[in-house]
């Protein structure tokens, strides 16, 4: 039997009311589904529909804003044992925080992965807390069974390294996996001397995490893999001061940067993450913007066609495609160390539980009460090669 | 006599599918449509409706939905009535793939939207449950993207899968 082929509008109904993982799986289904569900009209109709809640938390405040104009206050990190700085927030709803105040008092920090939507928490293991951290991430590989990796890099004793008579940045690695729920540490990474990972959240594109580095090249790391690349960009994202502003960030999926000049944004998109190629997609007028803020900063992408932009105490979301402004204040201002993290989320429990803490406990006691008799038994061993060697020379 | 019948009748619209079956319906229930409610104002009522992207089993549906959901004469539905609505929803759209899509089809042409709500509730919940190959196939869309692009989305969106 034929069957008519249902309209674009018809997949909207339907798909607006689906869940966060069918979006996900129906990205694949055709070219026209998949630009659908990155649109913003489609997100705020499935936002609604299925109650999710679409934003950004904002470090220095620990605040959540909404997209939509509902009460910002049903985000909250105030469930969590205490007060905590965000460390990595991830689209899929988790976020990653680190205690605030303990530090410096306890000297031992902990680490929080929670869901704010439903108030679930669990503590994770720490990582080597003597290395002070420089940057952390957190991909979520799967969402059912919940499955994530965080990667930390700390800062080393020894901050230099020489390899092949040439110096090198180096950097601690430790990636932490929900599966052995245990910290594990890697190969030190080396970056080209004198440069940084620059201080902005990562932006989580294709299960990897990228940082832009001071000397405008990417630095990525491979979830699954655990490995990690620096690659060139082309020109002229690579040049230092050509543009205003330039800013990393997840583009429909895509790995892309907006570029600020003077009337005007740039839109680079890395089509293909196999063989690095960016291409120029748009140039965005900001005319608008520039009405309402006079030193207007792009953070990232709402959805394909709303920018949000950060200026003088107050977050702007800039539709584009229909050249529409809206200012929200926020009681501070903005300044390069502000990080602001997206958030989007749905209110489905993860069962998240304290359950490493009981594991981790008897793992600990059993392996001490098995090592003694094996520490003992080698000692015992080499003494007595040691003395047969002795007699032998006597 | 002629003229006392029509108005005895004058209650009820005769509907015809795409296949030429009439229905005949009370006016009251069939305006839970939106577009058929618009046709009535217009003084379509002595005539048949023509409702042409409906086939004969469907329309049969909907008028059963109609008739399900036509405003109480009596005044205000009770708990209980709502109750038992949930319940016939319920098994109302329990059908087939197609039919169901059929039926979220003319709804959307009907602008019937609490039938609207309900079948496309329905589909969202079947797709819920179900890989990509089969929503193109429940939609009958056609995979458009190349092997490479296919891997390049599909690295995207790898923490979807299960």
């Amino acid at each position: 039997m034929e069957f008519p082929t249902l309209s674009l509008d018809m997949l909207f109904e339907i798909f607006s009311r689906t869940s966060l993982q069918t979006i996900g799986r129906c990205r694949l289904v055709s070219k026209d589904l998949n630009s659908i569900t990155y649109d913003s009209n489609f997100m705020q109709a499935f936002h609604q529909r299925t109650k999710t809640i679409s934003g950004f938390f904002i470090q220095s405040m620990s605040q959540f804003v909404s997209n939509s104009l509902t009460d910002d206050s049903t985000v909250s990190l105030k469930f969590l044992p205490a007060p905590v700085k965000i460390e990595a927030a991830t689209k899929q709803g988790i976020l990653l925080c680190v205690n605030k105040d303990n530090p410096r008092r306890y000297r031992i920090p902990e680490y929080y992965v929670c869901k704010p939507s439903t108030k679930e928490w669990h503590q994770i293991p720490n990582p080597k807390t003597r290395f002070f951290t420089q940057r952390i991430g957190m991909v979520v590989l799967r969402l059912e069974p919940l499955c994530y990796k965080i990667v930390r890099f700390s800062s080393p004793k020894s901050k230099w390294t020489n390899y092949k008579s040439k110096l090198y940045n180096t950097l601690h690695c430790e990636v932490y996996s929900s599966e052995t729920c245990a910290w594990k540490r890697l190969g030190n990474v080396l970056l080209p001397w004198i440069e940084y990972l620059r201080w902005e959240p990562a932006v989580s594109s294709c299960g990897a995490l990228h940082w832009l580095m001071t000397n405008h090249e990417i630095f990525t790391f491979f979830a699954d893999t655990e490995s990690w690349e620096i690659f060139d960009l082309p020109f002229p994202l690579c040049k230092e001061h050509y543009f205003k502003h330039m800013k990393l960030v997840d583009y429909s999926g895509h790995l892309a940067m907006l570029c600020m000049e003077d009337s005007s944004m740039q839109l680079w998109v890395m089509e293909d993450s196999e063989t690095k190629k960016w291409s120029k997609r748009q140039n965005i007028s900001i005319k608008a913007i520039q009405e309402v803020e006079r030193y207007p900063r792009p953070v990232s992408f709402e959805s394909s066609d709303i920018i949000l932009i950060e200026g003088f105490c107050r977050l702007i979301l800039y539709n584009f495609k229909s050249c529409s402004v809206n200012v929200r204040k926020i009681g501070i201002n903005f300044d390069q160390s502000t990080e602001i993290f997206p958030f989007q989320s749905d209110s489905e429990p993860m069962h998240l539980k304290n359950y490493w803490k009981k594991e981790q406990l008897s793992t600990t006691k059993i392996g001490r009460r098995n090592s003694y008799p094996k520490f003992f038994g080698c000692l015992a061993c080499f003494s007595a090669i040691v003395y047969i060697i002795f007699v032998c020379n006597r | 006599m002629s003229s006392t019948l029509c108005c005895s009748f004058a209650k009820n619209v005769t509907l015809r599918s795409s296949d030429g079956q009439t229905f005949e319906v009370e006016e009251a229930a069939a305006q839970v449509s939106q577009t058929i409610k618009r046709m009535i104002e217009d003084g379509c009522t002595g005539s048949v409706i023509p409702v042409p992207n409906l086939t004969g089993p469907v329309l049969a549906l909907v008028i059963e939905y109609f008739k399900k959901h036509s405003p109480p004469s009596d005044g205000c539905p009770t708990a209980l009535l709502e109750m038992e609505i949930k319940d016939w929803d319920a098994k109302f759209v329990a059908v087939d793939n197609d039919t169901l899509l059929d039926l979220t089809l003319a709804a959307h042409y009907l602008e019937i939207q609490g039938l609207l709500d309900l079948t496309c509730h329905r589909v969202a919940d079947i797709l819920n449950d179900n890989s990509v190959e089969k929503i193109r196939e429940i939609f009958h869309i056609k995979n458009d993207f190349t092997p490479e692009e296919e891997a390049e989305e599909r690295s995207k969106i790898q923490w979807a899968f299960e």
